[in-house]
């Protein structure tokens, strides 16, 4: 029943996308993969509204000291099994590290399943980054 | 009538829970699929909504803060349960006309009432803004559709001067579809658009807009009340145009070939239909669905009324 | 008694990538007060940007926002350019002008697919980003990067086009226009579109000068303010092209403003590509002196600020950043009361506020060290601001 609740879950995978405070650009090629172009709903992922109903947490964008305990919530709403993407490389710090706003890279948050660097990352490496994703599952 | 096991395995196996499941979920493919090609995408494999309901199935569920617990978990089962009824009725009366009995098209109709109840009940229960909201926008969007929707059916009722689902199909097996008639083609426009609006599609897809309230009623629903909200969303598919098939296309005969591909071929073009208007439309506010509803469609079933009455 | 319950719009909403906050209080389906809350995309840019040289801001201003790419840096190194008299080489102001306005395409066209989006057009949404990926990839093919371009260089540009790239440009753009047209008449001829945004979300004219709103959502209420006509920087005094303007100020007019500026735009690139001259693309900068320089580019937002004072060293001393959504957000609280919750989401949308850029100016409440301001204090600071820049802009 297991090895089939997880087949599953490989194949069907809902994406909910969290912004820490991101420069837009992560989040508007997170959008792009669900266009035509690069269309992931072929694989089965689909980007839903809540995040009761997500299975991975796209996370964009550095953490600052507001967006913190929201994310924590967010990371609490999510029913497991879930997976953490840190997207671009705002969320391990970028030019942002030093600021007084920013509390520290997202692993300090929570727990970050896999990195995606790039900024912002092609949709063609977080694609290969879900995809490695699925090899943690 | 029928003993108990025969009930159970109507009920659960075939035309029931089962088969529904299965034909609507793939209905649900088709429809993503499609809209995936008007959108110049390639879409989802075949079996993706079962992989889907797989997996919601294997997630954790998780009761939200302050939400009534019983209600939660209880509503969404019982909307499953009514239109999963809908659709064993609806086969019998198909293929055993003479299974019919007084007023079943009433019972259907109540039953068909039961999916948008019990989701409106879950959502309130859940406790949480948007999920109320989308609850009240679909209650508003009941009280709208319901009335010329009715209309439409009792349009076939006064044709066919029985509330006998059963007889509706023998008549129309003998002298030929309701369809096919000025009162009937009128009557099955209507009927299509409520059913548009039941099923929640755009351009009535008001009450859970994702990109205004978040996916509205079902916000706080995970793992399998999500899952169960999806095979409701499924059955409904597969179970309305059915049932118009039933009142205007001349029913189903399961027993020739020729019957069967007959009844294939309307219920594609029917999902076909449903699926064109949900993708080629924008969303309507609730207000302007109200108007719409209760202003033109209303009128039009009225007409299909008066011209039914007549004799057209 | 009013029974007032306040309906959250965000920090997380699948309508807005970016988190933000409004508070919508709500009367049944409409909407009797608004407020705003932001702050949670405040990174302290302009701060870090006094510890890095002033070859770094670009890239630190850059990643301010993800669309407004070029026009932040642009916007910057116009500043400094004023500050240290620098001349930029002929060809990279035409260079810098087909970059903004590559931009100012790919932006337009990807609000055009959010709004279908946001009036559950998902066709909409799908087709509009469509068309905007080959824009994407020749971005790529001609910097580099699909987006976050690193062009823009104090003295010039980084990178010089070659014709063949050019080449490139000119049909992606005949492509674009294509769709443009194609998709103007499918949209706004659409009765349903019609009725979801005409006569919502009106924004008077007398309104749009008291908020001080800029760029199209400016111009949608009648406004012809557009800065590279009335202050015209790279190249644009040299091309000929018209100030689109809507009279309404309703969601209808913003989307059609900003339509047409796609046509516009492409209008604008072709006689770039058609004028732009052999040469230089940017001269070396040795030293900047001390002093003060502002500089001021249309993003596809709006009119966006950029002040740098400089004392000699090679950091800047104080640098401050104005941009756009700052004035436009603000306009919301006007728009959206007694507006259905339906349209709130739809009327945020049309001012195509871009959060990232606004938080440069969280006010912080030192106790609590949270970044407060509400849709008053927000109304407040932008027309405080409005009469600053305007000021400054007599000064110069
Ligand atoms: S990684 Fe780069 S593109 Fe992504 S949010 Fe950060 S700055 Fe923007």
């Amino acid at each position: 029943m297991k090895r089939l609740f997880r087949w599953a879950l490989k194949r069907s995978l809902y994406v909910y996308h969290v912004g820490a405070s991101a420069c837009n650009n992560c989040d508007i090629e997170i959008l792009d993969l669900l266009t035509p172009k690069f269309d992931v709903e072929r694989f089965g992922i689909v980007l839903v509204g809540s995040p009761r109903h997500a299975d991975v947490l796209l996370v964009t964008g550095a953490v600052n000291k507001l967006i913190a305990p929201r994310l924590r919530e967010v990371y609490e709403a999510t029913p497991n099994p879930k997976v953490v993407v840190a997207i671009g490389t705002c969320p391990s710090g970028n030019i942002f590290q030093d600021s007084y706003n920013v509390v520290g890279p997202l692993d300090k948050i929570i727990p970050v399943d896999i990195y995606i660097p790039g900024c912002p990352p092609k949709p063609e490496a977080m694609i290969a980054g879900i995809v490695k994703v699925l090899e943690k599952l | 009538m029928f003993d108990i096991l025969e009930v159970l395995f109507l009920y659960l196996v075939f035309p029931g829970f089962l088969f529904s499941a299965v034909v609507g979920l793939l209905s649900c493919w088709v429809d993503r699929k499609v809209t995936a090609k008007v959108q110049w995408r390639v879409g989802p494999p075949m079996l993706q909504p079962f992989i889907d309901i797989i997996k919601l199935l294997g997630k954790e569920v998780i009761l939200p803060r302050g939400a009534y617990k019983f209600s939660f978990f209880f509503f969404p089962l019982l909307g499953l349960a009514g239109i999963t009824l809908v659709s064993t009725m609806l086969w019998i009366f198909n293929v055993f006309p003479d299974k019919t009995f007084i007023g079943d098209l009433i019972v259907v109709l109540y039953l068909l009432m039961l999916p948008p109840l019990s989701l409106i009940l879950a959502g309130f229960a859940s406790k949480n803004p948007l999920a109320t909201l989308g609850a009240s926008r679909e209650m508003k969007l009941m009280l709208s559709y319901e009335l010329p929707f009715i209309l439409a059916i009792f349009t076939i009722v006064a044709k066919s001067h029985s509330l006998l689902m059963g007889n509706m199909v023998t008549v129309q097996s003998t002298q030929g579809m309701y369809l096919l008639s000025a009162s009937g083609i009128i009557a099955f426009i209507v009927a299509l658009i409520c059913i548009q609006a039941k099923l929640g599609f755009v351009p009535f897809d008001i009450a859970d807009a994702e990109q205004e309230i978040a996916g509205g009623i079902i916000i706080e629903f995970s793992g399998a009340l999500l899952a169960i909200y999806k095979l409701t969303k499924a059955i409904m598919l597969f179970v309305l145009p059915v049932f118009l098939i039933t009142l205007f296309l001349g029913g189903i005969n399961v027993f020739t070939l020729w019957g069967i591909a007959q009844f294939i071929l309307k219920y594609v073009i029917i999902l076909t239909l449903i699926v064109v208007i949900k993708n080629t439309n924008p969303r309507l506010r609730i207000d302007q669905a109200l108007r719409f509803f209760w202003g033109k469609v209303t009128v039009l079933a009225v007409i299909a009324m008066v011209l039914a009455l007549v004799g057209w | 008694m009013v029974k007032e319950k306040f309906i959250p719009l965000g920090p997380y909403h699948p309508l807005l990538e970016e988190p933000e906050f409004f508070k919508l209080y709500v009367e049944e389906e409409t909407i009797i007060d608004a407020e705003l809350r932001i702050g949670y995309n405040h990174r302290g840019i302009e701060k870090m940007g006094e510890s890095k040289t002033f070859d770094q801001v670009p890239f630190l201003v850059e990643r301010i926002c993800g669309i407004c790419s070029t026009s932040h840096p642009l916007a910057f190194v116009l500043a400094v350019e004023d500050l240290a008299q620098i001349q930029v080489p002929e060809r990279a102001q035409y260079i810098r002008t087909i970059m903004a306005e590559m931009e100012r395409i790919h932006s337009h066209l990807l609000w055009v697919g959010l709004a279908g989006h946001f009036l559950g057009y998902n066709t909409v949404f799908m087709w509009a980003w469509k068309a905007r990926e080959p824009l994407l990839d020749t971005c790529e093919l001609m910097t580099g990067n699909r987006n976050h371009y690193a062009m823009m260089k104090i003295g010039g540009v980084r990178r010089d086009f070659q014709p063949q790239k050019l080449e490139t440009l000119k049909e992606v753009l005949s492509e674009i226009e294509k769709f443009t047209t194609m998709i103007t008449h499918a949209v706004i001829d659409d009765p349903v579109f019609h009725a979801r945004t005409k006569g919502v979300g009106v924004l008077t004219k007398q309104d749009a000068i008291e908020m001080g709103v800029v760029g199209p959502v400016a111009r949608a209420s009648g406004l012809a303010i557009d800065v590279r006509k009335n202050q015209p920087y790279a190249a644009y005094d040299r091309i000929t092209w018209n100030v689109i303007t809507q009279e309404s100020g309703c969601v209808f007019a913003k989307a059609a403003v900003r339509l047409l500026e796609i046509i516009e735009s492409i209008k604008i690139i072709r006689q770039c590509i058609k004028n732009i001259p052999k040469g230089e693309i940017e001269i070396e900068v040795r030293e900047i002196p001390a002093g003060e320089g502002i500089g001021l580019a249309e993003a596809p937002r709006g009119e966006v600020f950029h002040y740098v004072r400089s004392n000699g060293s090679n950091y800047p001393e104080r640098l401050k950043i104005r941009a756009p959504s700052y004035m436009n957000i603000a306009s919301f609280k006007r728009t959206v009361i007694g507006e259905k919750i339906a349209d709130a989401a739809l009327i945020t949308a049309a001012v195509d506020p871009c959060y990232c850029c606004t938080e440069r100016m969280g006010v912080i409440n030192k106790q609590t060290n949270q970044v407060m301001l509400d849709g008053s204090e927000l109304v407040r600071l932008s027309q405080l601001k409005t009469e600053e820049v305007r000021k400054k802009l007599k000064c110069t």
